[in-house]
């Protein structure tokens, strides 16, 4: 892959690499939901595998199953990867923020049912700490 | 290329094992062997005199002096097996090791006293302190004999 | 009395990170075998702990930011993993040795069986971390940890020869009973005591549950510069007692019951109650900061929800592993191991382990978009690296030294 050339441009310049990899999300309340352990890229034309010769977009943010190709090396089944829409995020800075809830998003799915299956169910479990 | 391997570590064992049993331990490598649990056994009657000392001048409550008098016996186990599994090479080695299987022996008698009478049973202090201190007494007199082999 | 409890973040990490288990047993032995000859090490620690702990406290005083996700975004998944892996497993290694030391001090209370404390000392750890509010856990052992202060009495009450412990202290010498493989081991043991990963997770954590922001800098700093020298000196002060009273009778110490025995000799029973209560209260603090800390840790490397600050079921993961932290502990316990054994791997572990969780933290604070216009000086990275040396040569020289001396041996 070869770099575009370096040019001064007005606006925010985004490395997905630097600013966005393994960064921590929040959503819209502030709360932690997940990080960002890789990105699904779409070319324009509408490859699932942009090789670096189109322009290509991030689509979603990835998390979850992921983490392990990241580590190991491979790529995951498309069916076991957890995608935040791009369209859900707000803003980018040392932290990628959503602009919606994280409990409606499927990468917090474990947060939920291990609130529900055993968390929640725990005496004082949903209670504030006294 | 396996079978030098395999020698090799024929060769590594074979090496092994004759350290282990002492095959050429001479007499100041034995010394020193018995001397390092001595030493052991030597701190854990200080400590034990101590801990006595203490609860006896009401400067100490029976529940510390037990515990500390516990981890010394365990500590005189630890020393009695390195002498018991000793294994000497020859007649003095011999000796020494039969030397040094009593006085701690007798160690781990006077310290389990001092323990029965830290927790009410029986004797009192001055015979408890008198026995810790003869044990004592004989732990560093074969301690300073080895060393006068070993030369430390 | 805002501003006494206002350290307490510091004194509770400093009191754990310092006075834990591990280096209350680390710093006697050293004191029954050599000595003062070692406190330079600590002092070494204290500036290195100091410096550092400041950093990530500054760092998640301006961005918000915890040090394991700082880690986890500056090292990547591999290099972070691996540390995470390590990080963890120390942590549950000290975790384990803690409730175990909470198990030896309430015998030295009670003369009850460790094995038998060892089910409530985990049950009362898991209510606090699953019930208590931050801010009254950090204050209260905190305070009630202060009580080991009775060593550094007990070192002025046994009138020790003044001039002696200094020599020993300001011009070191290997004593000639010990090798120098041996000194220099302990060395790195106490270097890696004093800098252990888990202070800064739980130092940095901390200061986002109690929302710092830029306006506490200063706060932070105080906690910095009042917990570890106060921590750094009761450690001399441990290891100070055993040189007066055992060193000279030949006395090796190998448990936690004869820690106490000084300070028995010079204050009686109530010096003896006074410290028992902080050796407790220390363990205890120091309990729930690993725990904390692998909950922290995991939390923050996956992205998770986490924090006392919310409800349990609003960081279940968290909670989960934490739970499960503590079980483990207790079952490893419940077989008998030797909780002192188990302090002296996992001090030399965490000594391997330090480089790869403090230079994160330096890149970070250089980050201006991170830390804006409060960024590292330069008279603190020219130390910050000076410091990096250290920690690697002691990374790399600690399993070599372990196998060498048969760990001290």
């Amino acid at each position: 892959m070869t770099l575009p050339p370096d040019e001064r441009l007005p606006g925010l310049v985004l490395d997905a690499r630097l600013h966005l990899l393994d960064r921590q999300v929040l959503d819209v309340d502030g709360v932690p939901v997940c990080t960002v352990d890789d990105l699904e890229v779409h070319g324009m034309d509408g490859s699932d595998r942009p090789d670096g010769t189109q322009t290509a977009v991030v689509t979603s943010l990835l998390s979850g199953a992921v983490l392990a190709t990241r580590v190991f090396g491979g790529r995951p089944p498309s069916s076991s990867w957890h995608r935040i829409r791009w369209s859900h995020v707000a803003d980018v800075g040392t932290t990628v923020a959503l602009g919606v809830r994280g409990d409606t998003l499927d990468v917090t799915w474990t947060e939920r049912w291990v609130r529900d299956r055993v968390i929640g169910r725990l005496p004082g479990g949903r209670h504030d700490p006294g | 290329m396996r079978v030098v391997r395999a020698l090799l570590g024929l060769a590594a064992v074979a090496a092994a094992a004759g350290c282990a049993v002492g095959l050429d331990a001479t007499p100041v490598d034995e010394a020193r062997a018995l001397t390092s649990p001595l030493e052991q056994a030597s701190s854990a009657v200080g400590t034990a005199t101590l801990a006595a000392e203490l609860l006896g001048d009401g400067r100490s409550t029976a529940a510390v002096t037990d515990t500390a008098l516990l981890d010394q016996v365990h500590v005189l186990q630890e020393a009695a097996d390195a002498v018991a599994t000793f294994v000497p090479a020859d007649r003095t080695g011999a000796a020494w090791q039969a030397d040094a299987l009593t006085t701690v022996r007798d160690a781990q008698v006077a310290v389990a006293a001092a323990r029965g009478w830290a927790n009410g049973a029986g004797s009192d202090e001055g015979t408890v302190v008198a026995a810790l201190d003869a044990s004592a007494t004989a732990l560093d007199d074969l301690t300073a004999t080895l060393d006068e082999v070993t030369g430390e | 009395m805002k501003r006494v409890l206002g350290v307490a973040l510091g004194i509770l990490t400093a009191i754990g990170g310092f006075l834990d288990i591990g280096d209350m047993v680390t710093n006697a032995v050293v004191g029954s075998r050599f000595g003062l000859s070692l406190a330079w090490v600590v002092v070494v620690g204290v500036i290195g702990i100091c410096l550092f702990a400041s950093m990530s406290g500054r760092v998640a005083a301006v961005s918000g930011r915890a040090t394991f996700e700082i880690i986890r975004e500056r090292l990547g998944p591999r290099a972070a993993g691996a540390n995470l892996t390590a990080s963890f497993l120390i942590n549950l290694l000290t975790l384990t040795a803690e409730v175990g030391g909470i198990a030896l001090a309430l015998q030295l209370a009670s003369s009850v069986e460790p094995r038998l404390w060892i089910p409530v000392a985990a049950l009362a750890l898991w209510l606090v971390v699953w019930r208590a509010k931050f801010s009254i856990m950090e204050n209260v052992t905190g305070l009630v940890g202060l009580t080991l202060v009775v060593f550094a009495v007990a070192v002025f009450l046994l009138g020790p020869d003044w001039n002696e412990l200094a020599d020993q202290a300001l011009s070191p010498t290997v004593p000639a009973a010990e090798g120098h493989a041996v000194y220099w081991y302990y060395a790195i043991a106490l270097f890696g005591a004093a800098m252990t990963p888990y202070e800064v997770f739980f130092f940095s954590s901390g200061a986002v549950e109690e929302r710092w922001t830029v306006k506490d800098l200063a706060q932070s700093r105080m906690n910095v510069l009042v917990g570890f020298p106060l921590g750094g000196i009761l450690s001399v002060a441990i290891a100070a007692c055993a040189a007066i009273v055992f060193l000279p009778a030949g006395i090796e110490v190998s448990s936690l019951s004869q820690i106490v025995l000084p300070v028995a000799l010079a204050g009686g029973k109530l010096a003896l109650a006074v410290v028992i209560v902080g050796i407790v209260a220390a363990t205890f603090g120091a309990a729930l900061e690993t725990s904390l800390s692998s909950g922290y840790t995991l939390a923050q490397f996956m992205g998770w929800s986490w924090g006392k600050f919310r409800r349990p079921a609003q960081a279940a993961r968290f909670h989960l592993t934490m739970i499960v932290c503590i079980l483990v502990a207790g079952a490893v316990l419940m077989t008998s191991v030797d909780p002192i054994k188990i302090t002296e791997f996992s001090v030399v572990f965490s000594a391997i382990a330090l480089p790869l969780t403090y230079l994160p933290i330096l890149i970070v604070a250089n980050d201006p978009e991170y830390m804006g216009e409060h960024v590292n000086g330069r008279a603190t990275n020219a130390l910050a690296l000076v410091y990096l040396v250290i920690i690697v040569t002691a990374s790399v020289a600690a399993i070599p030294l372990m196998i060498a001396t048969g760990a001290g041996s």
